[in-house]
């Protein structure tokens, strides 16, 4: 009853427009001082600090800036030109292109909105220039950013690591066939719209061409070893490889393709810091609400009453799907890990589910929450760079949530394609 | 009457424009700071000597990235929200909840900066672990600090939210 009073709450304040951050803050300070008093009130500025210093948070500025200087160069044109000199022959080739590019550049930004801007900014007006309708071009970058985010590196994925106690490098390698398999999908589901309305093929496939474009990319395909490398090889943890990908980008878009100058360098640490600080403040004052919950015992609460339904382990994660396909729409993937991953442990250790299994049932959830309005950060992102309207784009997107959706139902009831990688290699 | 508006609302943007460019000048500096610290605790702990005020000292840099990044995006009104609704109202309601949200808004940090400075009376002689002559109250003052500069970065960005509304 109280976590539907706060749904409520929220979402009414949301459609007050309210900026979340500060929605989620206030429905928590209601909740302390309608439990606890005004004294309640003096653990809030304390949890507020708390809740933006956890170390594995640093992984968001650090991919974040990553991202933007990436963006500030031709890092991201290069690997569209790669891309394209690859797959474009293919009917809708610019579809599979930015497909293609959005799972590789996953592996170097860690981040779905810095990998929608990058390759967004590119793509969707060179989509539409061919004449594919802009609400298929916003959706299509949309979604297969999103699918991205299982795929290592990922900040969802060192949040849950963190707050779940389980290895990030596990979870990364646990994303690795999901996201896969997603990518592959999503491939062929553009393919069967290529054909339905007859998109455009780019150039005919040539060697000579493909091995241009190798050459001119070549020091962008480093920098995923660098940074996968780094973090497999044991040799940074998963955040200070955040710190790694900001080394990298700087040396190769400042120092090898002499493209950063002041003021583009500016430009990305004014987006960087912004982006950030709107993350962030979600994720705090999420913490805050966190308190409040678990101090009123609603992860308990919680608990008992699905183990009163049922203990079926697969009905208690369609269960928790539906909660978080729902939460998805009203909050963001970070904040949304912060709330909800220490109230569903208890539930999951109950219950069986291996930790790692769930992080990417959950991973994946949130990918899809970035796609269903109105919080929706990536697909936002995606339509302000098409100036297409969110709802237009939204229908456009349904053929690619549902993929998203069928790649969630595969991946919560065969725990082997998430775990069968972790268990060849780590046993 | 109409020009001495004029003039009024000039001064507020002046006062928006500069009020971010230092909080904007501010976070810049810790990003910068954040990245050479974890790269610098890289390096020292490969050459076998590890920092051990590094995690501390960058979740410090981090709460005071975020808060002080927080107002200078409220002076942007770049936070994150969802003004579907809101926008197909009709002008007078509009306007009746947009002031309604903001004076929410205002109260909330307003609490929040009440209580962050009152809890600094319990933190006193307090330090952190890995740097013991850092005092827990002036880390701890970003959250006080930062509701302030927010309240700021939101009414003076008040005329510029109107009229993008409009």
């Amino acid at each position: 009853m109280t976590l539907l009073l706060i749904l409520i709450a929220l979402l009414v304040l949301i459609v007050l427009d309210i900026p979340i951050a500060i929605a989620i803050g206030m429905v928590a300070i209601a909740g302390i001082l309608s439990s606890q008093g005004l004294d309640g009130l003096f653990n809030a500025p304390l949890a507020l600090y708390e809740g933006a210093s956890s170390f594995p948070l640093l992984a968001i500025p650090l991919f974040v800036f990553a991202g933007n200087l990436m963006n500030a160069s031709s890092i991201s044109r290069r690997l569209i030109d790669l891309a394209n000199a690859i797959l474009g022959f293919i009917r809708g080739g610019l579809a599979m292109v930015n497909i293609g590019v959005s799972l590789f550049f996953a592996e170097i930004s860690g981040s779905a909105v810095a990998d929608v801007a990058a390759i967004g900014s590119v793509l969707i007006p060179a989509m539409k220039e061919k004449h594919y309708k802009p609400s298929f071009a916003a959706a299509i970058t949309s979604s297969s950013a999103s699918l991205a985010i299982i795929i290592p590196p990922s900040i969802p994925m060192i949040l849950y690591a963190t707050l779940a106690d389980v290895s990030v490098v596990k979870l990364f390698v646990a994303g690795i066939l999901p996201g896969v398999i997603g990518g592959v999908a999503m491939m062929g589901l553009a393919y069967y719209f290529a054909r339905k309305y007859n998109l455009p093929r780019e150039a005919a496939f040539r060697l000579s061409r493909v091995k241009i474009a190798l050459r001119e990319a070549a020091w962008t395909l480093i920098l995923p070893f660098v940074i996968l490398g780094g973090i497999f090889g044991g040799f940074v943890t998963a955040t200070e490889g955040a710190g790694l990908a900001v080394a990298a980008a700087l040396f190769i878009s400042g120092v090898i393709y002499r493209e950063l100058n002041q003021e583009t360098l500016w430009r990305a640490i004014h987006m960087s810091v912004t982006q950030t600080a709107i993350v962030m403040l979600l994720v705090a004052t999420s913490a805050l609400l966190g308190l409040y919950l678990t101090e009123a015992q609603l992860p308990q609460q919680l608990a008992d009453s699905i183990l009163t339904l049922t203990h079926n382990r697969y009905a208690v994660l369609l269960l928790l799907n539906l909660l978080l396909l729902g939460l998805g729409m009203l909050l963001h993937g970070a904040a949304a890990i912060i709330l909800v991953v220490p109230m569903l442990m208890p539930l999951i250790h109950e219950v069986g589910i291996d930790p790692l299994h769930f992080g990417i049932v959950l991973t994946l959830n949130l990918a899809i929450g970035q796609q269903t309005p109105p919080v929706a950060s990536v697909l936002i992102t995606a339509c302000s760079i098409a100036k297409v309207d969110i709802w237009e784009t939204t229908r456009a997107n349904v053929p690619f949530i549902c993929l998203l959706l069928a790649l969630l139902i595969l991946v919560t009831y065969f725990p082997m394609i998430p775990l069968a990688l972790v268990y060849l290699f780590y046993g | 009457m109409d020009s001495s508006m004029q003039d009024d609302k000039r001064t507020i943007g002046r006062l928006r424009n500069g009020l971010e460019k230092i909080l904007m000048g501010i976070s810049a500096s810790l990003l910068i700071g954040l990245v050479l610290i974890v790269l610098l605790a890289v390096v020292y702990r490969k050459l076998g000597h590890s920092l051990i005020w590094y995690d501390e000292l960058a979740s410090l840099l981090l709460v005071w990235l975020t808060y002080i990044g927080s107002a200078a995006a409220a002076s942007q009104r770049s936070h994150l929200g969802f003004d579907g609704f809101v926008k197909k109202l009709p002008a007078l309601p509009h306007r009746i909840i947009f002031f309604v949200g903001e004076a929410l808004i205002i109260g909330f940090f307003v609490l929040i900066a009440i209580y962050g400075i009152r809890v600094q009376v319990a933190l006193q002689g307090e330090h952190l672990i890995s740097l013991p002559w850092f005092p827990l109250t002036v880390s701890q003052a970003i959250i006080p600090v930062a509701a302030i500069l927010f309240i700021l970065s939101e009414i003076l960005s008040i005329p510029q939210a109107i009229r993008q509304a409009s």
